[in-house]
């Protein structure tokens, strides 16, 4: 059985009304992490996606799924 | 004003930009000096010609172990240099190794027929390596930034 990591960032994000670069603001990391994060280009580390999960106020379960191919 | 994370931001698209090129440049330098250069000679003109060669690779070379930004302020350089591009350096970094041991194997196959300089087979060997590892670092780069 083969996985990928989904996410629903680009959700959380919007619902928060925050721009990629506001939000990299907030987490203190590049534009271009979010946007590659969100649109599943990369796979982040643990502080990166703890990270997102404090400046989003989820979880990390809540933000990143495993999910079936 | 501009704040760090739109220099980081500025950098990271510039850098995107100019990677391929300087990768076609390393490439292009190669087929040119092939013509130009006098292989092996001890003249001063030809020992000029090295010493620039091999101070411009090693430059390269740096540039693209570091990621670059040298100049830029300390915040800056540290979210230009963030994990996404870290990842697409490391594969550029594999992508040239693996091409310069390819061209390592045809160095070896082709020294029979027509023999090569050390000094040329390292040239050739050192800009196949450098030039794709930057067209490859450009393309991840240029696909990460959206």
């Amino acid at each position: 059985m083969v996985e990928e990591l989904a996410n629903a960032i680009k959700r959380y994000r919007e619902a928060a009304d925050l721009t990629q670069m506001e939000l990299a603001e907030r987490m203190g990391v590049s534009r271009k992490t979010v946007n590659t994060v969100e649109n599943g280009i990369f796979a982040p580390s643990i502080v990166v996606a703890l990270k997102f999960a404090n400046a989003l106020e989820a979880s990390v379960e809540d933000l990143f799924q495993l999910q079936e191919k | 004003m501009v704040d760090d994370y739109e220099t980081a931001e500025q950098f990271g698209k510039t850098r995107a930009l100019a990677a391929p090129f300087i990768g076609a440049f390393i490439l292009a330098l190669q087929q040119g000096v092939v013509f130009a250069w006098d292989w092996g000679s001890t003249s001063s003109g030809a020992l000029i010609q090295t010493s620039a060669w091999l101070f411009f690779a090693i430059v390269m070379l740096l540039l693209l172990l570091s990621g670059g930004g040298w100049f830029l302020p300390r915040k800056a350089r540290t979210l230009a240099d963030d994990e996404p591009s870290k990842a697409n350096r490391d594969r550029a970094i594999k992508i040239g190794f693996v091409v310069s041991i390819f061209t390592c194997f045809l160095v070896v196959a082709v020294s029979p027929f027509d023999p090569l300089p050390a000094q040329r087979a390292g040239h050739i060997i050192a800009s196949m390596g450098l030039g794709t590892a930057f067209v490859a670092l450009g393309i991840g780069e240029l696909y990460s930034n959206g």
